[in-house]
């Protein structure tokens, strides 16, 4: 696992919103569902920025795998954003490494 | 494992499995019925079915059902379970077959708790830089 880099595992290409993007869109985005309802008016103008985790922790994507899975465990967090330089180049979940200890240990 | 999980019965209403979600910071309840493991209910289960009742959108004429809505109808069944004395490895392999994020482990036929990708994964980390 010490060998197993971060790249090999993420998802490339993230699905991003912008701050201004309100809570509903955000809502339906995430759940994939092209079926709209009526929003609470209030809610329906929130934007992300109001709950959103501000400056999240990250990884490089050439950071070894171990290092994201720590980096998660110590702050209780499931997704981190995968960076190159200042560029988010992709995602890797908790679920990701999960995956990929298991096929190590398996193998 | 986690154990002594927090378990509801199959009549919760959808709302209330949601409060003890969030009042228990678990992604994840047990159904338990008669003694009996019934199904499991995820956040994710609640968040697809019922965002009228999450708060995310206002009640419309007809919605109110939700509330009233038993986690029976939303619930996984015919749930893989695993038994106390596995390996973790057997335990990963499961979690990854049934793309469940938490099983139940049983001593024989009693549920003693639950074990998650999170508690695999902090397992084998521990084991690889040891």
């Amino acid at each position: 696992m010490k060998e197993t880099l971060v790249r090999d595992w993420m998802t490339l290409d993230p699905i991003t919103v912008s701050s201004s993007c309100t809570l509903p869109d955000a809502y339906w985005m995430m759940i994939n569902n092209n079926v709209r309802m009526r929003a609470n008016i209030m809610l329906m103008k929130l934007p992300v920025s109001r709950v959103m985790t501000e400056n999240p922790k990250t990884i490089e994507v050439n950071a070894a795998l171990l290092k994201a899975a720590r980096l998660m465990l110590e702050h209780k967090i499931s997704t981190l954003p995968v960076m190159e330089g200042s560029k988010l180049v992709g995602i890797i979940t908790e679920s990701d490494i999960f995956r990929a200890l298991v096929k190590q240990l398996e193998s | 494992m986690t154990p002594n999980p927090i378990t509801i019965s199959s009549s919760t209403t959808l709302p209330e499995a949601y409060r003890l979600m969030v009042e228990h910071q678990t992604c994840c309840l047990l159904v338990m019925d008669q003694g009996t493991l019934a199904g499991e209910v995820t956040l994710e289960d609640l968040r697809r079915k019922m965002p009228v009742a999450l708060g995310l959108y206002g009640p419309r004429p007809g919605e109110q059902y939700v509330d009233n809505t038993p986690v029976c109808h939303v619930m996984h069944k015919n749930l893989k379970s695993i038994q106390a004395d596995s390996s973790l490895i057997e335990a990963a392999r499961l979690l990854l077959d049934s793309h469940m994020s938490t099983i139940p482990v049983m001593d024989g036929g009693k549920l003693v708790g639950t074990i998650t990708e999170r508690d695999i994964l902090k397992a084998l980390v521990v084991q690889v830089e040891a």
